[in-house]
């Protein structure tokens, strides 16, 4: 099998970086409504673009707000405030058939894949299903044919189609819920911790195979993951999340190399713990932080370019400062 | 049986019942005296071999009314069944799929319908609407479907929460299509529970309805059965052979039918322990 290892697979090229927005939202605000606290701001002010072709890893702690962005970004939540946009369009403003073409090109894949299939459907009608509801097989051999192909390219055999959900393990569940994320051919893969629910040697494998597809077939992915090291080795970009925002962006070589945000820093030493952060006004790191000033604490820091392509959101960075 | 959970006994008891009334018309051929039983002028004579249930109050034979009054009991049972089970089951996959006003709209009916007083109720729609064979099943039907809407909407706000159903709405599958392909299904094990449950309480409600006179006299049943029994004075004479074996066909006809309930009840939460809310 082949070893991951850091820059194994595609580094960002000039053109990726270049080439336009194809799924993104801008300062997007999602709070979850709670009757005891009065609400819970998962996202406060979140803005992310995915190129296409690109992999683009979505990195951060537990409760930094992830899932609810890959969520969101998937259509399958709707944010309090702020924007989703799929080419230049909005989601919000799009009709049934512009909805339905983004349903088909957008496809999530969820972070339990024990649950993430019907217990009461075989695993070829649990593929096949995104063809039947968008009609996209004229006839039975030719969705047949379609789930066949889709399968065998995330390694699911025949055997495995004529069973149901509860007769296959973890790593055969997952590649199950990838094919049918795949059986669409879309353009954009969201795919929440795809692996975290399965041994190392498995995830290995399912990661290789998302890779080749994603090479055959030229879709981007959103990769959300709190490994780090599978983060370094496979994506082309990386987006820190940290108290519901993107706290830097840029080129995983980059980042990767030489963090900015000083919560960057602590996420790669292993010191950073976001249970401590400040969910008040200012910086959500502005408690831990060694650099902090006295900005920090008085509001939260805005997008600050420092680069191609690369961004972070701290004071240090200032053009004030 | 016993490999999927159901009560082997509840299964016997259930199947005589069934059987009785399935070949009611069969066995009743084989009596002495034919289709009818042995006819007799003599009232409230004792089991005998041309009579092996004895006669009613007017000569008639006990078991061929008996084999007759299956029929009638367990056709309303299942009917009544059946329509408070589709009742409930349309209601709380509604209510629990749709979730927010509707499920509160729907919500408040059937917390109506808990509270109110069943039986009475029952009493005064069976008196208002006349004694016949479908408005018995109309009244235990409509009746008898909160807790089945209850447990229904409940599991099929489980399998709202559940991904497999957030994936189908990312896929750009419709609230119908849900429903109907999957949360449908999901729910089934417990609407087929709920609905040999249905069938016992059916059973047993038609029997009170009947007891108290307010079933179908032309068709009789063994509720009614008891009835004339009691208002004919059979008591009085003695003659048990006129509501014992009534009452035990529906004691056990409705115990057969509560133990297969309870048994699928106890496999169908065991079969969907792993099912729950992941958020």
């Amino acid at each position: 099998m082949k070893q991951l290892s850091p820059k194994s697979y595609e580094t960002p090229s000039q053109r990726l970086l270049d080439s336009a927005p194809l799924l993104g939202c801008r300062d997007v605000v999602k709070i979850f409504k709670s009757y005891l606290k009065g609400g819970f701001t998962a996202l406060a002010g979140a803005s992310i673009s995915i190129r296409r072709g690109e992999l683009l890893a979505l990195i951060g702690e537990s409760g930094s707000g992830k899932t609810t962005l890959a969520k969101i970004l998937a259509g399958l939540i709707q944010p309090t405030s702020g924007e989703v946009f799929f080419g230049d369009k909005p989601l919000a403003k799009m009709g049934s058939k512009d909805l339905l073409h983004f349903r088909r090109k957008v496809q999530f894949v969820p972070q339990y894949p024990d649950l993430a299939l019907d217990p009461t459907w075989y695993i070829y009608d649990s593929i096949a299903e995104p063809l039947r509801i968008h009609k996209e097989a004229r006839t039975r051999e030719e969705e047949l044919e379609k789930v066949r192909s889709v399968s065998s390219r995330v390694g699911l055999g025949l055997d495995q189609l004529r069973r149901k959900p509860r007769d296959l393990s973890g790593g055969e569940l997952q590649r199950a819920v990838l094919a049918k994320a795949m059986v669409l051919s879309p353009d954009v893969v969201i795919a929440d911790e795809p692996t975290s629910m399965l041994d190392p040697s498995t995830q290995a494998k399912i990661v290789h195979q998302l890779l080749e597809a994603k090479k055959e077939n030229g879709f981007a992915v959103l990769f959300v993951t709190h490994d780090l090291s599978l983060a370094e080795a496979i994506s082309n970009r990386v987006c820190v999340m940290l108290g519901g925002s993107i706290v830097e962006s840029g080129a995983a070589s980059d980042v990767f190399s030489s963090p900015l945000h000083p919560y960057t820093l602590s996420l790669l030493s292993g010191s950073a713990s976001g249970l401590e952060m400040n969910r008040g006004t200012g910086c959500p790191f502005y408690s831990q932080c060694d650099a902090r000033m006295g900005a920090c604490s008085k509001s939260s820091p805005p997008e600050f370019m420092t680069g191609k392509a690369r961004s972070v959101r701290c004071w240090l960075f200032g053009q004030d400062y | 049986m016993k490999r999927f959970g159901y009560s082997p006994t509840g299964v016997e008891w259930a199947g005589i019942a069934l059987i009785l009334a399935v070949f009611a018309m069969t066995l009743m051929s084989f009596l002495p005296g034919g289709c009818f039983g042995m006819p007799s002028s003599i009232p409230y004579l004792p089991p005998s071999s041309s009579n092996f249930l004895g006669t009613n109050d007017i000569g008639d034979d006990v078991l061929a009314i008996l084999l007759q009054g299956s029929r009638v009991s367990l056709s309303i049972g299942l009917l009544g069944a059946t329509v408070s089970t589709l009742f409930g089951t349309v209601i709380g996959v509604f209510a629990g799929f749709m979730g927010g006003t509707v499920d509160e709209a729907l919500g408040s009916i059937t917390d109506f319908f808990l509270v109110v007083p069943a039986l009475p109720l029952m009493i005064l729609l069976a008196a208002y609407l006349g004694p016949s064979f479908m408005n018995v099943v109309m009244v235990i039907g409509l009746l008898w479907w909160p807790t089945t809407a209850r447990m229904v909407r409940a599991r099929a706000r489980q399998i709202r929460g559940s991904p497999f159903i957030e994936g189908l709405m990312g896929v750009g599958a419709r609230k119908p299509y849900i429903m109907f392909r999957h949360v449908l299904p999901n729910v089934w094990g417990i609407v087929l529970a709920r609905f040999v449950l249905a069938v016992s309480s059916s059973i047993l409600l038609e029997a009170g309805l009947s007891f108290i006179g307010l079933g179908d006299p032309q068709n009789p049943s063994w509720g009614m059965m008891l009835h004339f029994a009691m208002t004919r004075g059979a008591l009085l004479h003695g003659a048990w052979w006129t509501f014992v074996p009534p009452g035990i066909c529906i004691s056990f006809s409705s115990l057969g039918f509560i133990l297969i309930g309870m048994g699928m009840e106890s496999r169908y939460r065991s079969s969907t322990k792993s099912i729950g809310d992941v958020s």
